[in-house]
């Protein structure tokens, strides 16, 4: 399977996830995501939804559309696309940089 | 030492990008940090520290007075940029050598770039010119030479194919992410040069982005929902849809590049209106639409070109083509409306990103090096003399269970006008240039259960790198904490071997995987488990060398689900979900779900409480007693004293450990138990050891007779380049799984060889005499439904004596299913042994 192709599946489980988050069907759906990406980390594939986290300029993980007045303090309020990392042996690298959406 | 410029920069009003020439080739370097070929011109002084390219690229709009782009546009001028954070006036030419200077990171190379071609935009002055030789000089080249940016393009098409471009004239025409350009060239007397050229500083791909919003989505979502004022309250910062507009645009973007290669495109959201309502919002956007938002701007782009063309005096018939560069002139439409508008032939030959730096690195590569060394030489000889005087010391934990950890240096010597730049090397952080200082902390981010790797690298005022002695930053994320650790052994789990009639272990966590340790594998139920009858599901859980016989290892989880707790009958090849946990402080958690009755369980392990289950060790310990008993006969016949006499002794060994066992109260406090299943341990393995001595030999065999089969009926067979790799594919690890004298193990591969033979088989005519011979190889097997195999007998008998090879066929087909049913269906075969999952 080609890197693109990993990574289209790999933000539509992300979609999912977003998409049924609060929803009576997250539930039952949870399973089979689970599944989803335990096949995807099996291939080295790992998603993070930075949803929260504390944003600045050095964070080279995320492409950031600032919104809201400031431009201080930022905080990550919206993720379009996750960090999607690929692990062989001991080496880490990101695949995929998030896009989310900050605010001051 | 090579004697030509060689390098060509595309000084860029939106993006930037550094290529060079070498043997007749052109290289455009990568940005390190992100693999892009171009850095946007942006740059941002925040906090003490500078950021060049994309980041500062997301601060441009918000914070005006700390991020300045753009600023190519007033090059030549004596507008000055005020930067709040450090209080001070910056030129252009001084931004623009921080582009420059960044440029340099990118070649990968490790040349210092001492000359460049560095491109200008057509309409530039000699003021202006003049300014981007001094930004030249200041980011440390010591000869800059000036290329105008629609030659350079020309020459990246006239070198692509070796073009003769004599006595031709042709429009560049460059439409990038925030600025339009078009210039006409021509070559006259072999002079290549731009004879007109106009443009707009404020049109590209970005004003696209924003149209498709303010067109196509902010007018279907009011037909959506109830909004007051839409677009203002989306564009204005302190808007309630602010926010959304952000999340938009970057959605017409995509949608927009989406369109370059499809006819349509879908915009997917969710908001609220005012009232609050949820809206979902599935748009389809197609060409036409595109067409339709992005014609004015195309529109004014054609009107610029008439305008050259007028002035000049020139026909559209007297253009050969028009060069398309820049991002945006992959939007089809525009090419299109182009084409079509002005009956030009639209050139798209070359990349029209890199276009421009391509045409800079093959004008670098004809011209000499001429090097004038400028003021700053001395400046940065200075620096070189003194960089190796610099001592430096750094402090870091090399673990950390935070999400950011802090780095410590303290530098000693000469730190005037030098800076450092930290840099995750998975390229997910990068401290920017900030100013050395005699100590310094900077806190790292770490990105979670990973050993995560950081350079610190110390530059001159030219962002020069200095050579230092300081050794890569490794910090483990969440590992080696006080109780985590390796695991020192295998965890597997025991799985049926059917067709052996025992189990085997298939490894869930491999020896010396850093907890904690997550895994979810999917199993399926080896025979179907009757709800309400006595039979079980067994998990078990095990901790030692997965070649080891089950036996041998030892239990540290057990989930026994007995029939009576199902909710309906477990199918045979229905799914188990198994989720197993393996925390710092070594707990194992085990989570079970049976997706055919939707029944969960969950359990968490103890390692410090070893779970035996003293019904289960006598079941094993009986079972290894009567095997050795018949083992022991076999044996006594073959005259096999020694063999023999080790078999009495173990059996011996087994009565003294059931002895024991029996004699343990079920409340026992003590470390009997355990001690009994060390004991039984051991036992386990001299069994093992005994059995596995001919089993194996024969496993051996019938190994190689399954390899050695499909390997002839690759040769000989029908058998495609699929069938090989799929051999390859079994006996990959051909060495391991042979060395690990695992029977079950090497009997699953058995299985996988003979399916495989099969297969190539199967795509064999089959003749009469086949046929014949495999119903007379039928007759003879043994079969528990004697009846139905007899009358199927019968039936082929008579229909060999017709002669029917059809009806023959046929019978032998029904007497190998009857076969197989038999064989899958054995009620005792497994039942009183097997974990219940394969």
């Amino acid at each position: 399977m080609h890197e693109s192709q990993i990574k289209e599946i790999i933000n539509q489980i992300f979609e999912i996830e977003k998409k049924i988050s609060g929803d009576p069907l997250e539930k039952s759906l949870s399973r089979n995501l689970r599944r989803l990406k335990s096949a995807t980390e099996e291939m080295g594939f790992n998603f993070h939804n930075p949803l929260g986290e504390k944003y600045d300029i050095t964070r080279l993980d995320c492409e950031a559309m600032i919104s809201g007045e400031s431009a201080d303090n930022l905080k990550i309020v919206e993720v379009i696309k996750p960090i999607i990392y690929f692990r062989e042996g001991e080496t880490n690298s990101i695949l995929q940089k998030a896009v989310v959406v900050t605010e001051g | 030492m090579e004697n030509t410029i060689n390098f060509g920069i595309d000084l860029g009003t939106t993006n930037s990008a550094i290529a060079k020439y070498s043997e007749g080739e052109i290289e455009v370097f990568r940005n390190p940090l992100n693999l892009k070929q171009t850095l946007p011109s942006v740059i941002a002084f925040r906090k003490n520290r500078i950021v060049i390219g994309d980041k500062a690229r997301e601060l441009l709009q918000k914070d005006p007075l700390n991020v300045v782009g753009g600023f190519k546009r007033k090059m030549g001028t004596s507008d000055k940029y005020f930067i709040e954070s450090t209080m001070e006036s910056l030129s252009s030419e001084q931004l623009s050598a921080y582009i420059l200077k960044e440029l340099k990171n990118f070649v990968h190379t490790g040349e210092t770039v001492e000359a460049a071609v560095i491109t200008i935009p057509a309409s530039f002055d000699t003021m202006q010119s003049n300014a981007t030789k001094k930004a030249g000089y200041e980011a440390g080249f010591q000869q800059v030479t000036l290329l105008q940016e629609p030659i350079a393009a020309s020459l990246a098409f006239a070198n692509k194919g070796n073009k003769d471009l004599n006595d031709q004239s042709w429009l560049v025409y460059d439409l990038g992410g925030g600025t339009f350009d078009v210039a006409l060239v021509s070559i006259a007397d072999d002079e290549m040069k731009v004879i007109d050229h106009e443009g707009d500083n404020y049109l590209g791909g970005t004003d696209f982005d924003k149209a498709i919003v303010e067109k196509i989505i902010i007018p279907h979502l009011e037909l959506e929902g109830t909004f007051d004022n839409l677009e203002k309250q989306m564009k204005s910062a302190s808007g309630r849809y602010n926010r959304l507009y952000n999340v938009l645009l970057f959605k017409a973007e995509e949608a927009k590049i989406q369109l370059t290669n499809s006819q349509t495109a879908e915009i997917e959201f969710e908001t609220e209106d005012d009232t609050g309502e949820e809206i979902e919002v599935y748009l389809t956007i197609n060409r036409d639409h595109l067409n339709m938002v992005l014609k004015p701007y195309v529109d004014r782009t054609i009107g610029m070109i008439e305008n050259v063309l007028s002035r000049n005096d020139i026909r559209i018939e007297d253009i050969e083509f028009a060069l398309m560069i820049g991002g945006s002139t992959y939007i089809p439409t525009v090419r299109e409306q182009i084409a079509a508008q002005l009956g030009v032939e639209v050139n798209c030959d070359i990349d029209p990103t890199t276009a421009v730096v391509i045409g800079a690195g093959y004008f670098a590569g004809m011209k000499m090096k001429n090097l004038a060394p400028p003021k700053q030489e001395k400046k940065e000889r200075n620096s070189s003399s003194t960089a190796n005087e610099l001592n430096i010391r750094t402090a870091f934990s090399k673990v950390s269970q935070d999400q950011e950890t802090p780095f410590i240096a303290e530098i000693k010597g000469d730190i005037n006008n030098k800076f450092f730049r930290i840099l995750r090397l998975d390229g997910g952080f990068d401290s920017g240039l900030k100013p050395l200082k005699p100590a310094l902390t900077e806190y790292l981010p770490l990105v979670p259960n990973v050993f995560n790797q950081f350079s610190f690298k110390i530059y001159d005022e030219l962002n020069n790198p200095i050579p230092t002695e300081v050794p890569p930053i490794g910090i483990t994320h969440g590992k080696f904490s006080i109780d985590g650790q390796p695991l020192p052994n295998d965890i597997c789990l025991e799985v049926d071997a059917i067709e052996e009639g025992t189990t085997f272990l298939e490894p869930i966590f491999k020896k010396n995987a850093i907890l904690p340790v997550k895994k979810t594998i999917v199993k399926e139920i080896s025979r179907t488990i009757i709800k309400d009858s006595s039979d079980a599901l067994i998990i078990n859980i095990l901790e030692g060398a997965v070649d080891n016989l089950p036996a041998a290892n030892k239990t540290i989880g057990f989930i026994k689900i007995l029939g009576k707790d199902l909710h309906r009958d477990l199918i045979k090849g229905s799914d188990v979900e198994l989720t197993f946990e393996v925390s710092e402080s070594r707990d194992l958690k085990v989570e079970v779900y049976l997706t055919l009755s939707g029944q969960e369980y969950e359990n968490v392990f103890n390692p410090s409480e070893t779970h035996i289950d003293l019904e289960n060790m006598k079941m094993d310990l009986e079972s290894f007693r009567i095997n050795l008993l018949k083992k022991q006969n076999e044996v006594a016949a073959s005259e096999d004293y020694g063999q023999a006499a080790l078999m009495r002794d173990l059996i011996e060994e087994i009565e003294l450990l059931k002895n024991r066992i029996a004699h343990l109260n079920v409340d026992d406090v003590t470390d009997e138990k355990y001690q009994i299943d060390e004991a039984r341990r051991t036992i386990a393995q001299k069994v093992h050891r005994i059995f596995n001595r001919s089993v194996l030999q024969k496993t051996f065999e019938k190994y190689y007779q399954a390899r050695d089969n499909v390997r002839s009926a690759i040769t000989y067979g029908q058998s495609t380049d699929e069938d090989q790799r799929r051999l390859d594919q079994i006996i990959q690890s051909e060495k391991t799984y042979l060395a690990s004298d695992n029977v079950g193990l090497i009997n699953m591969k058995i299985t996988q060889l003979e399916g495989l033979n099969r297969a190539i088989n199967s795509r064999k005519e089959v003749t009469p005499a086949d046929i014949v011979n495999h119903f007379s190889w039928l007759k003879i097997m043994d079969y528990k439904d004697k009846n139905e195999a007899n009358t199927l007998i019968k039936k082929g008998e008579k229909a060999l004596d017709k002669g029917s090879h059809t009806a023959l066929l046929d019978v032998v087909n029904q007497l190998y299913m009857l076969k197989k049913r038999e064989e899958d269906n054995d009620p005792d075969s497994f039942k009183k042994t097997g974990t219940g999952l394969k």
